[in-house]
């Protein structure tokens, strides 16, 4: 907490100078070590290398980067929770993290009592925290649960209520770590709001996000880490243009969706592999809009099965995992013993510039309750540019203009 | 001070200490009293009546001497052993929010404190039961008045141990381990079951020499808790000011305790969001 100087900018201000942060693995951590004299495997390695930036009073900025790139690291830095090696943090004004929601909610406590708790945390004063007490559970939805404990709670509630919290503090800098998004659809809706009433109020807000929709829509600059350096920092389109091809050619990354594939079904057919083709034939995860798409569903057999005819189900989601096209059913027979391979063509891909999820599910014939094997929202593949410059959303229906007539 | 700040936190902090020890409990914060009155109930029964008369236990006076002994070293073990895991059981608290990490050992010594308060009643009352018999005038009881004194000092000493430990106990996780077995020690080393001995009982002690019993003489008496204790009889029990040679004793240890816990906690501070 000792370096992170709170002189010299105005309110608001982030200046970042030659920031330099290590961790070292394999500490040392009993008596016994120290005393046999065994100095453990001590390697260290740079989680930010040599950052300098700084950021304006009232400026939105998205940070993004691949795991491990040092994001939350920096803004654990800019919070004050770690101290760095060397260079300068300095922050004008009060500076609010939220980095983990609930971090510091206890089960035991009721939800009156861990606002006051979690509030006081974040550094409010035990006058704000009642004045707002009432705000607080009013936003979360949640005046009917204020004083049952927080282990009756389901997890949506808790999100809600950590995040309620937060944006009741006043501060002039808010960090926030993906946690921007969390709860329903309307609750989200809800907190997009509050964040841009925030902007337009003029807080300076840092926030990380993998959606990078999320990103887009709230940030007017963006940050890119990439193993602890700066690889852009600027034009948010233009960062983002950038962000998605280096993605988009490491490839794996984008193939697992972030809250974790979730799979189920344990019936005799089960989906080995869903690749996407491109025009030219070869396996990608990044589109254009317009072009063509295939989808080529690999399944293979965990019991014995011949001769049988099987379900297959494909739905398109956006990147919030709200379904956009589908259920596509269609019946398939499944010859001999397997593996088997199927294909689904789009001609011309409808969507827009953003990140699409894919579901993929496989049925036994006249069971369409329960499936053989499904992976939900499993795949991931992004579209690169929007098409037509006029058309927004997440899918260009293709249609034509007339008239006056 | 940053601290002031977030003076709400550690009072929050200390209200969830003593909030969820006893929720979900039949007997609630009651049994913050049943713990301590049985064991007092249990050395009673021991060191009162079955083995007296060693280091000067037995006689009426017994049960009072014991049982600010007791109460007293509670207080300081409890503190010490509750703040010691204090850093380390935040945990991933201490990587998500920036916060004067010195308000958890704090709160977790606030609310040993809180419980001794009540023990504190029990003890007063206890006083004036043994005052009520042969009493004279009320003025008797004046010296009841340095309590507050004797707590500040009873305070310093273990926030610094507590301070201290917290510390090493994030580098070092065989603190806590050491700390518990140390505790069960230092209750014997301490007068606690029994009077502050002289020098003359630490010679009478046919295996030591005289050499020896000196300089164990001189080490026992380096415990600030024994001068702690000390006090509270003194007050407490004999209705008497406290030896001023023990308040200073456990002023001069206590603040040396507490400077030192306070300046290696605050050297480490930085680097406890990583090392948990």
């Amino acid at each position: 907490m000792a370096s992170v100087k709170k002189i010299k900018v105005a309110q608001g201000e982030i200046k970042v100078s030659n920031l330099v942060k290590t961790f070292s693995q394999g500490v040392k951590r009993s008596f016994r070590d120290k005393l046999a004299g065994i100095k453990g495997k001590k390697t260290s390695f740079k989680v930010l290398d040599d950052i300098s930036l700084s950021i304006n009073s009232g400026e939105i900025i998205g940070l993004i980067g691949r795991n491990g790139a040092g994001k939350s690291t920096f803004l654990k830095l800019l919070a004050g929770i770690y101290a760095s090696d060397s260079g300068h943090v300095e922050i004008g004004g009060k500076v609010a993290s939220l980095l983990e929601l609930g971090a510091g909610f206890h089960p035991e406590l009721t939800g009156r009592e861990n606002i006051h708790l979690n509030a006081s945390l974040l550094g409010m004063s035990g006058k704000d925290i009642k004045s707002k007490e009432e705000s607080i559970f009013e936003f979360a939805e949640l005046k009917n649960f204020a004083d049952a404990q927080i282990k009756t709670y389901s997890m949506g509630m808790v999100l809600r209520l950590a995040f309620s919290i937060a944006i009741a503090l006043d501060p002039d800098v808010f960090l926030l770590d993906e946690v921007i998004g969390v709860g329903d659809l309307s609750f989200q809706q809800k907190c997009f709001t509050k964040l841009n009433e925030l902007k337009a109020e003029g807080k300076t807000i840092v926030f990380v996000s993998h959606n990078l929709t999320i990103i887009r829509y709230f940030s007017e600059r963006l940050l890119w880490l990439e193993d602890g350096k700066i690889e852009g920092f600027g034009d948010k389109h233009q960062i983002l243009d950038r962000y998605r091809e280096r993605l988009a050619v490491s490839g794996g990354d984008l193939t697992r969706t972030k809250e974790g594939t979730q799979r189920w079904g344990d019936g005799p057919i089960a989906i080995d592999n869903v690749k996407f083709l491109d025009a030219t034939g070869s396996e990608t995860h990044l589109f254009r809009h317009g072009e063509p798409m295939e989808l080529i569903i690999e399944l293979g057999s965990r019991a014995p099965i011949k001769d049988s005819t099987a379900v297959i189900a494909i739905q398109f989601h956006g990147d919030y995992g709200q379904s956009l096209i589908g259920p596509i059913l269609h019946t398939v027979s499944i010859p001999g013993d397997g593996p088997w391979k199927y294909k689904y063509r789009i001609q011309k891909l409808p969507f827009l510039r953003r990140e699409f999820f894919l579901s993929v599910g496989v049925f036994e014939e006249g069971n369409l309750m329960q499936p053989s094997d499904q992976r939900e929202k499993g795949y991931r593949f992004t579209v690169l540019d929007g098409g037509e410059r006029m058309t927004m959303g997440l899918i260009d229906p293709g249609g034509s203009w007339e008239g006056p007539f | 001070m940053k601290i002031f700040e977030y003076a709400e936190l550690l009072k929050n902090l200390t209200l969830r200490d003593l909030r969820l020890r006893y929720r979900n409990t039949g007997l609630g914060f009651l049994w913050s009293l049943v713990q301590p009155l049985t064991m007092f109930f249990v050395y009673y029964a021991v060191f009162g009546v079955l083995l007296t008369d060693k280091f000067g236990m037995g006689g009426t006076t017994y049960p009072f001497l014991l049982i600010i002994g007791l109460f007293a070293f509670n207080f300081f073990s409890g503190g010490v052993t509750k703040s010691t895991p204090s850093i380390v059981q935040a945990g991933g608290l201490l990587k998500q929010v920036a916060f004067p990490r010195i308000v958890l050992p704090l709160a977790s010594v606030l609310a040993e404190a809180v419980h001794f308060l009540i023990m504190l009643v029990i003890l007063i009352l206890a006083c004036l039961l043994k005052w009520w018999p042969d009493h004279g005038s009320i003025l008797e009881l004046l010296p009841i008045l340095y309590l507050p004194v004797i707590l500040f000092l009873h305070l310093m000493i273990t926030l610094g141990v507590g301070l201290l430990l917290s510390t090493m106990n994030v580098f070092y996780r065989d603190t806590e381990q050491l700390a518990n077995t140390f505790m069960t020690v230092l209750f014997f080393g301490t007068p606690v079951l029994y009077a502050p001995p002289t020098l003359e009982k630490f010679q009478s002690l046919n295996f030591l020499n005289e050499k020896s019993a000196e300089v164990i003489h001189q080490i026992y008496y380096l415990n600030p808790m024994t001068h702690v204790i000390k006090s509270y009889r003194d007050v407490l029990l004999d209705l008497s000011s406290p030896d001023l040679m023990s308040l200073a004793m456990a002023f001069g240890l206590g603040l040396l305790l507490l400077i030192w816990g306070y300046c290696v906690f605050m050297k480490s501070e930085s680097r406890f969001a990583e090392e948990v």
